[in-house]
C-alpha cells in the first residue's frame, strides 16, 4: 500500500526539479558514468544473462556492460515513473532493495548491505541520482604490476591494482570498480577485488576491464615437483631454446625424440596428410645416412603431395565448395591454390592476391575468396579471423565484452570492403567483382558514415578515388603488422604440432594470450625476414626436437596441454583416414567430378555431389568423420570429436567393410599369388603403422591365420584388427 | 530418485548451479555397465555454466496440424471455419482446447502454448527445413537446432549427443528435409536414428550388421587387436582416451544385448507403457525420457518418416488434405493426447521437468477455412507450439490469433525464435551463438521465460 501511495505522489516533473537542483548544487561526489555504472557491472547486473540482455530481466534493462550511459540513467531513475529510486530514503530504492535480496531477486545476492559498491549507489541516491553529461573520458587503465609476473610455489597470491587516467588529466585507483576475469579458473582465480591465487601450475591471463578500457597481465604459476630433474636433449634451433626454457620454468621435462618409423609416418602425414608406401617405408628404415631425416623433410616439401595437402588446408579456411563458388570455380580455386604452395609464393603476396582480387571469378581464380563473402560485414569478419587471428563478430553489435575492439573498430574495419559489387553472369556460375567509386558503412547507433580504420595507424583520410581494398591489403601486410605473421605462423605450427601457441588459432585476444610468447615472437620474426617463406618456416619447425619429440608423456609432463613437452596423439583427419584405409587395403575410395586416382586429402571441395540420388550415402564416411562443408572460415569447422557414429563406421561400416572383403584387395592378391604368410603381415605392418612387425606381433597375427581354414577371411580379419590399432587411426 | 539439488541457489551467469548440477551427472545409472562411463566431467563443467535445459526434447508434429481443431479452437467462428469439435475448459484460465485433447486439457499447468507461430515456407520439406533450422534451405542449409546444441555440448558420455526417435528422417514423397542434421556444422552433428515400432521393438539401422559379420566375429576381430595392442605400449591421451570410448561404447551395442538395455522398453512397467500408448509415437516418447535420463542432449521425435496420410507407403503425418476431421478425431489427437500427457506426467514425477525443456510443434498449421474436400489445407500463417520445463513460464497463453485463426494479431513468433530460446535455454548465450555462426538475427520468446 505505502509503495502504491509513493507512487502516485512522484511524478517525471518532481524527479527533473531534485536532478537540477543537485548538478547546480555542485554537492555531487558519485559520478554515475565513473563509479555507479562500473560498480553495476562489476556485480554482473548488466552481463549478457542478466539485465544487460537485449530485453532485459524483469522489465530491468540496462544497456551491455553499461555501454550506453545515457539510455542507463533513464532507465535506472527515470523509467516506471522512477519506482527504482527512492530519493527520500535511499536504502529503500528498489536498485539496492532488489541485488540485497531484502525483496525477491531472481538474480540472487549481488550487493552486500554497507559494502562498498552498496555504500557508493546508496550516496550517489543520496545526492539525487546526479547524471551530468560527462565528458571526462578515461583514456588509460594501468595495472600494477605491470605486463607478466612470474609466482614461484609457495607464494602463490598476488594482489592486483588498477589505475585510470582520464582525458582531463586526473587519475584515480579503480581497482574496487573494475572488473577482473581469469583465462583458466583451473590455473588460478580472481577475486572482485583484484586478488589473484594460483590453484596449480601453469600460466593466465587476467583481464581487467574499466569503462570502454581493457588491459591484461600474464602471471606464470611454477612449482618443481618432488624427484624432479631437468633433462633435454642439445638444442637444434631457436624453437626448442624457447620451448625448453619455458618447459624449465614450469618443470615440464620434454619427453625422448621418436626413432626413425615414428618420423617417417609423423612426417608423411603432416605434410602431405599420406601415410608412406610400404616401400618407402622399408628403404627408410634400412638407410644409414645420418642426415636421412633433412634429406626426406627437403623432398617432402618439394613433392607435389605437399602442395596439394596445404592447398586443401587453405580450402577448408576460403569456403572452397561447390556450394558457395559453383562448380567450375571449384576446381580453378583448388589448382590456383595449389599453384600458390607449389611456387612457394609468399604468404604477404598471397593474401594480398586474396584480398584485392577483381574481375572474373573464373579468369582469376582467386577472387573467389570475395566472392563467397556475403556482404562488406561478411567480408570484413572472414577477412578479420583469417589473416587478424579474430573473431570480431560481437562488435558488431556491441563493444567487445573481452577484448580491445569496439563497435566503431568493427565498422571502421568494414569500410574497406564497402565498395565491393559483384554481379553473376550466369556462365557457369561466372561471378564479376569490381569496385565502385562511392559507398561507405553507416554506424548503426550514431548514424554518420564510418570512415576506414585500422588498429594502431588509426583512421585513414583517403582521396574518392583511391582502393580501399589495396589500402588495406598494403596495411595487413606491412612487416609492421602486428597480426599478420603472428597468426600464420601460429596456423602453420598448429597443423604440425597438434595445437597453436594461441588456441584456438583464430582467436587472438588479451583473454587468451600466447602459451609461449617468446616463441611466437621469435618464429614471427624469423617468417618475416625469410619473406613470408611458408617452407622455410614449415622446414624450420619439423627439424626442432620439439616436433620431433615422442607422443609418449612422461611422471613430470602428463598434464602438461599446451606447452609441446611432447606431443599429444590426434586422430587422422577424415580424408587422410580414407586414403590410409585405401592404401593399405589397396581398394582406395573413388570420387564424383574427379579421376579415380585422385586422393580424399587432395579433393577439391566436399560437396561435388553425385547426382545420381542412389548413391547418396557413399560421402558418409568422410562426413561423419568430421570433414567440414567448408560454409565458414573458421579453422574450427572440422570436427575432430571422437563419436559413435564413427566407431560404428569402422565396425559395420559399408565402406570399410567393403574394402576389407573385396576381392582383389591387396592382401587378397598376395594370397592368390601364393605370397608366404609372414611376408605378408610384414606388409600390411609396413603399409599400415610405416614399421616392421615385432616379434610378439608376427607371432599373433601368424598364430591367428594358420589356424584358420578360409585364408582370405583370417586377413580380413587381420587387417581390421591392425588398422582398428589406435597407432594406426592416430597420428602420434 | 534422483537428487536435483537446491535450484533456488542458481544465481544469473550459472542457470543451474555447478554443484547441483554434478550430483545429477554422478547420480545418472550406469545403463551401460562397465567401460561405458557417464558424463565427462570437462562435459558437465561446460553445461553446467549456463544451462537451465540439461536436454531438450522436441515433438515433432510432422505434416502440418491443424491448429483450430488442437490447441487455437474459434469457437465462434462461422461454422466453415471452427470445425464439428467442441471446446472444453483447460487449468489455464483463459485456455480453451478442443474436446479431442482432453488429457492434455488437465495439464495445462504444466506447460504454456504458442498461439502465433508463424513460418516462411508453405510446403513440407521447405517449411520442415525453417521449423528446425530457423532459415530456408537456400542458399544454406543451417544446422538443426539439435545439431547446435550437440556440437555445443560435445560428447555426452557413451551415446550420441542428438537423437531422431521415430520412423526416420522425415520426408514427404519426393524428398527428405533437408535441414534434418548438422547443415553447416557438418556431418558430424547429424542426428542418430532410431526407429521405434508401436510394440516399443527399437531398431537402430547403423546396427544392423553387414552381410559376413556376426557378434562372434566382431569379438574374435577385437581380441584379435587387444592381442597385438598387449605387444607394444598404447598411445595415450584425451583424444585417445575419447575414441576408446566410442569404440568401446559401438562395441558393446554391436554385441553385448545388454548395452542396448537404454533402448529396451520392456523393462519399463507394463502401466507406463500403456500410459504412453502402444503406439510408435508413444513409445517414442517413453524412449526419449529414457535417453534423456541417461543425460542426452537432445532428442527428436519425429511424429511420422511422411508427412502423407493415405497415399502409398504414407505413415499418417499431419497432412490432412482429406479426412481432417476423421483423422484428428479417431486417431492422431487420442494417440497425441495421450502420448504427451504420459510425457509431461513421467517427467513431472522423476523430476526430470526442472531442467529439460519439452516442445511440441509441427512445420505449419492448417487453414481455418474448411476446404471442399472437407478438409483443411497446409497455412503457414498461423499455428502453434507447446512448451514446458527447463525454466518455461507453465499455464499461459503467449500471442494470439485473430477471430478466425488465420494470422496472429500479436508479433508472430517464428522458428528462428524457437531455435534461439533452445539455445539460449540450452546455455548457448549470444556469444557462443555468433561465434557457432548460428541462429544469426534470431531473437528469445521472452514471453516465455
Amino acid at each position: 500500500m505505502v509503495g502504491q501511495i509513493y507512487m502516485k505522489i512522484r511524478c517525471p516533473v518532481l524527479s527533473l526539479v531534485v536532478f537540477g537542483h543537485m548538478i547546480c548544487d555542485g554537492k555531487s561526489h558519485v559520478s554515475f558514468n565513473h563509479e555507479v555504472l562500473p560498480i553495476l557491472s562489476k556485480q554482473g547486473c548488466s552481463q549478457g544473462s542478466c539485465h544487460g540482455s537485449p530485453h532485459g530481466k524483469g522489465h530491468f534493462r540496462l544497456s551491455l556492460r553499461a555501454f550506453d550511459p545515457s539510455l542507463d540513467s533513464h532507465t535506472i531513475f527515470r523509467e516506471e515513473l522512477g519506482r527504482r529510486i527512492n530519493l527520500i530514503e535511499p536504502s529503500k530504492s528498489l536498485l539496492l532493495l532488489k541485488p540485497t535480496m531484502a525483496i525477491a531477486h531472481e538474480g540472487g545476492e549481488r550487493l552486500k548491505p554497507d559494502g562498498y559498491a552498496y555504500n557508493l549507489i546508496r550516496e550517489w541516491i543520496r545526492e539525487g541520482c546526479p547524471t551530468p553529461v560527462e565528458d571526462n573520458q578515461c583514456v588509460e587503465l594501468e595495472i600494477t604490476p605491470g605486463e607478466s609476473k612470474l609466482l614461484k610455489w609457495p607464494e602463490f597470491s598476488l594482489q592486483l591494482g588498477a589505475r585510470a587516467t582520464f582525458s582531463d588529466g586526473s587519475s584515480r585507483d579503480v581497482t574496487r570498480l573494475a572488473v577482473f576475469t581469469t583465462s583458466d579458473e583451473n590455473i588460478a582465480v580472481v577475486d572482485g577485488s583484484g586478488k589473484v591465487t594460483g590453484n596449480s601450475r601453469g600460466q593466465v591471463a587476467i583481464l581487467v576491464r574499466y569503462l570502454e578500457q581493457v588491459q591484461s597481465i600474464r602471471i606464470t604459476f611454477s612449482r618443481k615437483p618432488e624427484g624432479f630433474t631437468w633433462k633435454a636433449p642439445p638444442a637444434v634451433n631457436y624453437i626448442d631454446d624457447k620451448v625448453y626454457a619455458k618447459l624449465r620454468l614450469l618443470h615440464y621435462p620434454p619427453s625422448p625424440l621418436i626413432a626413425d618409423a615414428a618420423f617417417l609416418r609423423r612426417i608423411h602425414l603432416d605434410l602431405t596428410g599420406l601415410l608412406p608406401q610400404a616401400e618407402v617405408a622399408r628403404t627408410f628404415l634400412s638407410d644409414e645416412t645420418p642426415a636421412k631425416r633433412s634429406q626426406l623433410i627437403e623432398s617432402l616439401l618439394d613433392s607435389p603431395d605437399y602442395a596439394k595437402y596445404w592447398a586443401r588446408k587453405w580450402g577448408d579456411l576460403l569456403r572452397l565448395s561447390r556450394k558457395q563458388v559453383g562448380e567450375s570455380a571449384v576446381y580453378k580455386f583448388a589448382d590456383w591454390l595449389e599453384r600458390s604452395i607449389s611456387a612457394n609464393q609468399p604468404y604477404d603476396d598471397f593474401a594480398r592476391d586474396l584480398l584485392t582480387a577483381k574481375g572474373s571469378s573464373l579468369l582469376n581464380p582467386e577472387a573467389n575468396f570475395i566472392r563467397t563473402t556475403i556482404n562488406a560485414e561478411d567480408a570484413m569478419e572472414s577477412t578479420a579471423q583469417l589473416f587478424l587471428g579474430s573473431r570480431i563478430q560481437c562488435a558488431k553489435c556491441h563493444n567487445h565484452p573481452f577484448e580491445r575492439w569496439t563497435q566503431d573498430n568493427y565498422y571502421g574495419l568494414t569500410a574497406f570492403f564497402a565498395r565491393i559489387k559483384t554481379k553473376k553472369l550466369g556462365n557457369g556460375g561466372e561471378t564479376f567483382i569490381w569496385d565502385a567509386k562511392k559507398g561507405e558503412v553507416r554506424h548503426p547507433v550514431a548514424g554518420r558514415h564510418v570512415a576506414p580504420w585500422v588498429p594502431d595507424t588509426g583512421a585513414f583520410v583517403l582521396p574518392p578515388d583511391k582502393d580501399r581494398r589495396q589500402v588495406f591489403a598494403e596495411w595487413l601486410t606491412k612487416p609492421s603488422n602486428p597480426f599478420f605473421a603472428r597468426v600464420e605462423v601460429n596456423r602453420i605450427w598448429a597443423a604440425l604440432m597438434g595445437i597453436g601457441i594461441v588456441e584456438p588459432v583464430d582467436d587472438f585476444r588479451d583473454t587468451n594470450p600466447p602459451s609461449n610468447e617468446p616463441l611466437l615472437e621469435e618464429l614471427s620474426r624469423d617468417f618475416i625476414r625469410s619473406g613470408f617463406d611458408r617452407r622455410h618456416l614449415i622446414r624450420t619447425i619439423v627439424s626442432s626436437n620439439v616436433y620431433q619429440t615422442s607422443g609418449e608423456s612422461n611422471e613430470f609432463n602428463r598434464d602438461d596441454t599446451r606447452f609441446f613437452s611432447f606431443r599429444e596423439p590426434r586422430r587422422l583427419e577424415a580424408e587422410q583416414l580414407v586414403d590410409a584405409l585405401g592404401q593399405v587395403t589397396g581398394k582406395p575410395m573413388n570420387f564424383y567430378g574427379v579421376p579415380v586416382t585422385v586422393k580424399a586429402v587432395h579433393l577439391p571441395a566436399p560437396d561435388l555431389a553425385q547426382r545420381n540420388r542412389s548413391m547418396i550415402g557413399d560421402t558418409e564416411f568422410l562426413k561423419v568423420f568430421g570433414q567440414p562443408e567448408r560454409q565458414t572460415v573458421c579453422s574450427c569447422e572440422r570436427a575432430g570429436d571422437a563419436g559413435l557414429g564413427q566407431a560404428l563406421q569402422l565396425f559395420n561400416g559399408k565402406l570399410f567393410h567393403g574394402m576389407l572383403t573385396a576381392g582383389d584387395s591387396l592382401f587378397r592378391k598376395s594370397l592368390l599369388a601364393k605370397k608366404p604368410l609372414p611376408e605378408i603381415v610384414e606388409h600390411l605392418h609396413l603399409s599400415a603403422l610405416s614399421r616392421f612387425p615385432n616379434e610378439k606381433e608376427k607371432a599373433i597375427a601368424l598364430a591367428y591365420l594358420e589356424k584358420a581354414t578360409d585364408k582370405g577371411k583370417a586377413l580380413e580379419d587381420l587387417c581390421w584388427a591392425i588398422l582398428n590399432r589406435n597407432e594406426f587411426l592416430f597420428n602420434h | 530418485m534422483l537428487d536435483f539439488g537446491n535450484f533456488k541457489t542458481r544465481d544469473c551467469e550459472n542457470g543451474i548451479g555447478r554443484r547441483s548440477f554434478l550430483k545429477t551427472a554422478s547420480a545418472l545409472p550406469f545403463a551401460f555397465g562397465a567401460g561405458y562411463g557417464g558424463l565427462d566431467l570437462e562435459a558437465a563443467r561446460k553445461l553446467g555454466d549456463r544451462a537451465k535445459a540439461k536436454s531438450v526434447i522436441l515433438l515433432w508434429l510432422w505434416g502440418g496440424p491443424s491448429h483450430i481443431d488442437t490447441f487455437d479452437p474459434k469457437p465462434d467462428a462461422p461454422m466453415e471455419y471452427r470445425g464439428p469439435f467442441g471446446v472444453i475448459p483447460t487449468k489455464t484460465d483463459g485456455l480453451q482446447v478442443t474436446e479431442l485433447l482432453p488429457q492434455l486439457a488437465k495439464r495445462s499447468h504444466l506447460y504454456s502454448v504458442i498461439r502465433s507461430m508463424q513460418t516462411t515456407n508453405g510446403g513440407h520439406p521447405g517449411a520442415g527445413t525453417v521449423g528446425l533450422t530457423g532459415y530456408e534451405e537456400n542458399p544454406t542449409v543451417h544446422p538443426n537446432f539439435g545439431s547446435i546444441v550437440s556440437k555445443h555440448r560435445g560428447r555426452s558420455g557413451a551415446l550420441p549427443p542428438f537423437f531422431y526417435l521415430g520412423q526416420g528422417i522425415p520426408r514427404d514423397l519426393p524428398r527428405r528435409i533437408e535441414g534434418y542434421g548438422g547443415g553447416t556444422l557438418g556431418k558430424a552433428y547429424d542426428p542418430f536414428l532410431v526407429s521405434c515400432s508401436e510394440n516399443g521393438k527399437v531398431g537402430i539401422p547403423t546396427l544392423d550388421l553387414l552381410s559376413g559379420m556376426t557378434p562372434n566375429r566382431i569379438h574374435d576381430r577385437r581380441r584379435l587387436m587387444a592381442q597385438l595392442d598387449d605387444t607394444s605400449r598404447t598411445l595415450e591421451g584425451a583424444g585417445v582416451a575419447g575414441w576408446n570410448q566410442a569404440h568401446h561404447a559401438a562395441y558393446g551395442l554391436l554385441t553385448d544385448p545388454k548395452a542396448r538395455d537404454s533402448f529396451d522398453l520392456t523393462t519399463e512397467s507394463q502401466s507406463t507403457r500403456d500410459a504412453y500408448g502402444q503406439t510408435s509415437f508413444g513409445q517414442s516418447c517413453l524412449l526419449a525420457r529414457r535417453l534423456v535420463e541417461t543425460g542426452v542432449p537432445y532428442v527428436q521425435v519425429n511424429w511420422s518418416e511422411y508427412v502423407e496420410t493415405f497415399t502409398p507407403n504414407g505413415d499418417f503425418g499431419w497432412d490432412t488434405h482429406i479426412y481432417n476431421f476423421e483423422l484428428l478425431q479417431d486417431r492422431h489427437c487420442p494417440i497425441f493426447d495421450r502420448a504427451f500427457s504420459a510425457l509431461l506426467d513421467d517427467m513431472n514425477s522423476r523430476g526430470l521437468l526442472e531442467d529439460t525443456l519439452v516442445i511440441a510443434t509441427g512445420e505449419f498449421g492448417r487453414t481455418p477455412k474448411i476446404s471442399n474436400r472437407a478438409a483443411r489445407e497446409h497455412h503457414k500463417d498461423c499455428y502453434f507450439s507447446v512448451w514446458a520445463g527447463a525454466g518455461i513460464q507453465p499455464g499461459r497463453v503467449i500471442g494470439e490469433s485473430d477471430k478466425r485463426g488465420e494470422h496472429p494479431v500479436t508479433e508472430p513468433i517464428t522458428p528462428l525464435m524457437m531455435g534461439t530460446t533452445i539455445a539460449e535455454l540450452s546455455g548457448i548465450g549470444a556469444r557462443e551463438r555468433a561465434e557457432m555462426n548460428v541462429l544469426d538475427g534470431g531473437k528469445i520468446i521472452h514471453e516465455l521465460l
